[in-house]
């Protein structure tokens, strides 16, 4: 048996219709969302784990575990880094931080 | 007068060469198995022991003899040196000796770099060694500089800075000293470097010579990449091997960047190829392409085993041999570069062959059609690689190397040419998607491979595929690791699996074994990270403790008494 992401892939974007049908999700949060998937591809999966599936074992946070309530906390650690984490101030602009937080939001969120 | 300068010279001489090594040592280090001096247990980067008093008979009593922390939560991913009783480790913050027969420090060296470098490295905050000559340890920095410490102290002699994180520069790389030379290569593809080995000297740390991967306008293979291309990758992050008869070195050269190839069609020269060198100067001798225009991360970077083989028709050839990332088993003329033989050992689909006349890949359609107009397909191996870095190990007595293969492919995806078309060194350069396709019950297997035939004689499957290196014993033993923490010991002829012992956290650098009072031991790293643990998804791996720790392994004998001085 072949396993894919893929089969999660298309389990995330089903999600996004159905909360795209939804109110509390909107065209610009569903657009947001694919944007952060880009930037988290190419700035964070390297160490936090491919499409947010960490598992490390706690040697990087497993950003699954941020709650709604913490988005304040997430953009103070990215710009000012943490633990092990670099420093992104300078490189990721606000907009793209904010989109990550989206696509994290997206993933989390619609989580049975 | 000359008795009296030459009493002074051997007055200078003496400390030195105590403490030292001379470029015969080096020479000698796989002949001289007291010792390690050179990363790959030899320069010619065999990791075969001609140590047999640990064998298939009594591994089963191999037991721990000491164990150290290196008060680190990033990977291990060094080779350990062996010299006069003191073992010499690095990891990305520090450099430490430690009493080969005790287990204690001697000295450590702690390394700061900026909290930005992170940004720029892709694959695992690691260090993969050092090297030594002549009473001092040559390592490299995450920041790019490269150091020589005091083999005695651990003080720093010299500091010279490379290049810069700023640009997308890093360096985890072990260094090579051949010919009195420092050699030392880059990382930095994923961030758009244009890739060069440096040769540096070993007394002042001054820059001698830096030979660029990737032609200037002008040199041989410009026009190999479009006229208005970035132009960028080619890093060289694994330790080159070198044949002190011919005076060459053997370094694998990086993928070249973006992932994405629609922008820079042609070869893109010289990514993903072997370069050999003339290490006083850094001139390129001959070089070999292994996969041109490559879309799929293949860097062509693992180790070049330097081997004396016989081809099929039975004369003799003088080769170098590689495990490369696009799945094929490379054995290479190193007196000129010809392809001798290219076998697949894990499954491939991105080529049907290589040519052994033209030395070429033959694409696959699929291959052809991403290279051609981009798009996606399913692809074997992924960007993984058939085999990553962690070195395989080649016994010259079976004449089959010893391979930890990673068997997985990806479903990938070039993104619009918009997402790659205004990248500048230090921003990310991939520009693709590839979510990686596997089966669950295996990702990966040890193998014994004849290099020449690409006969397989035996393999053992992993769940989680192997990220250490392999060495190979005269007592008929390989030894290996797993990513979940096992050191293990496989019969050499059989691949049954004759001893484990599970360390606290994971194999991912290189064991190597050495011996002291005619006694042999084996001596690894455990510490989780690199590329796999921290972006593969893979929930064996959710268990596994960080931290790293060294592990050297004897034969069980009485419980040692301890002399005063060790209370």
């Amino acid at each position: 048996m072949i396993m894919t992401h893929h089969r999660r892939l298309y389990c995330l974007v089903a999600a996004s219709i159905t909360l795209y049908t939804t109110p509390t999700f909107s065209q610009e949060q569903h657009a947001q969302a694919e944007a952060g998937a880009a930037i988290y591809d190419d700035y964070c999966s390297r160490c936090h784990g491919e499409a947010l599936h960490n598992t490390s074992g706690g040697v990087t946070f497993d950003l699954r575990r941020l709650r709604p309530t913490e988005h304040e906390r997430f953009v103070n650690s990215v710009l000012n880094g943490k633990k092990d984490m670099p420093p992104w101030r300078g490189v990721l602009k606000p907009d793209q931080i904010e989109e990550v937080w989206a696509y994290i939001r997206a993933t989390v969120d619609r989580q049975p | 007068m000359l008795r009296a300068s030459l009493l002074a010279l051997i007055g200078v001489a003496l400390p030195l060469t105590a403490f030292g090594q001379t470029a015969d040592d080096l020479k000698n280090d796989a002949k001289t198995p007291g010792d390690v001096l050179t990363y790959g247990m030899g320069y010619s980067g065999q990791r075969y022991s001609e140590l047999s008093s640990i064998n298939r008979d009594n591994v089963k009593r191999l037991v721990p003899a000491w164990a150290y922390s290196m008060a680190d939560n990033r990977g291990l991913e060094a080779q350990p040196l062996v010299k006069d009783g003191v073992i010499y480790i690095t990891d990305h913050e520090k450099t430490v000796a430690i009493d080969a027969l005790s287990g204690k420090e001697i000295w450590k060296n702690v390394i700061e770099y900026p909290p930005e470098t992170t940004r720029i490295v892709c694959c695992g905050i690691v260090n993969r060694g050092a090297a030594m000559y002549d009473g001092k340890l040559y390592r490299t920095t995450l920041d790019a500089n490269v150091i020589a410490l005091d083999l005695k102290t651990g003080k720093e002699v010299w500091r010279t800075k490379s290049s810069d994180p700023s640009e997308g520069y890093s360096m985890t790389v072990a260094p090579l000293v051949a010919d009195g030379v420092v050699i030392a290569g880059v990382s930095g593809a994923e961030f758009g470097v244009r890739g060069y080995l440096e040769g540096f000297d070993a007394q002042t740390g001054k820059s001698l010579w830096r030979t660029y991967t990737i032609p200037a306008q002008g040199e041989p293979g410009y026009d190999s990449w479009p006229a208005n291309s970035t132009r960028a990758g080619g890093s060289t992050w694994v330790t080159g091997t070198y044949d002190p008869e011919l005076n060459l070195v053997y370094w694998g050269v990086g993928n070249p960047a973006p992932w994405n190839p629609i922008l820079r069609k042609g070869d893109n020269l010289n990514t993903n190829s072997v370069l050999a060198l003339r290490p006083k100067t850094g001139e390129v001798v001959w070089k070999y392409q292994m996969s041109p225009n490559d879309p799929f991360d293949y860097d062509g970077v693992n180790e070049w085993i330097i081997a004396d083989l016989k081809d099929a028709s039975g004369n003799p050839r003088k080769v170098v041999m590689q495990g490369n990332r696009n799945g094929f088993l490379y054995v290479i003329d190193r007196t000129n570069g010809k392809l001798i033989a290219a076998n697949k050992f894990v499954d491939v689909n991105w080529a049907d062959k290589v040519d052994l006349t033209t030395g070429r890949p033959v694409w696959s359609a699929q291959t052809k059609d991403i290279i051609e107009h981009g798009g996606k397909a399913r692809i074997f191996p992924s960007v993984t690689g058939g085999k990553n870095w962690a070195p395989m190990a080649f016994d010259p007595t079976r004449g089959l190397v010893y391979v930890n293969a990673i068997e997985m492919g990806m479903d990938y995806e070039t993104l619009p040419a918009d997402k790659i078309a205004n990248l500048k060194p230090g921003d990310p350069f991939f520009g693709v998607k590839f979510p990686l396709v596997f089966d669950p019950e295996k990702r990966g297997s040890l193998k014994a491979i004849n290099p020449l035939t690409g006969e397989v004689k035996w393999q053992v499957p992993f769940k989680t595929p192997n990220f250490a290196g392999t060495l190979v014993t005269a007592g008929g033993l390989v030894i290996t690791g797993q990513m979940t923490g096992e050191v293990m010991a496989f019969d050499a002829d059989t691949g049954k699996l004759m001893w484990e012992f599970q360390t606290p956290s994971s194999i991912n650098g290189s064991p190597i074994t050495w011996e002291k009072d005619g006694k042999q031991y084996i001596t690894v790293n455990s510490g989780i990270g690199g590329v796999y643990a921290m972006h593969v998804e893979d929930p064996r791996l959710t268990h596994v403790p960080a931290g790293g720790t060294v592990w050297t392994f004897k034969l069980f004998e009485e419980f040692p008494q301890r002399s005063a001085s060790s209370n």
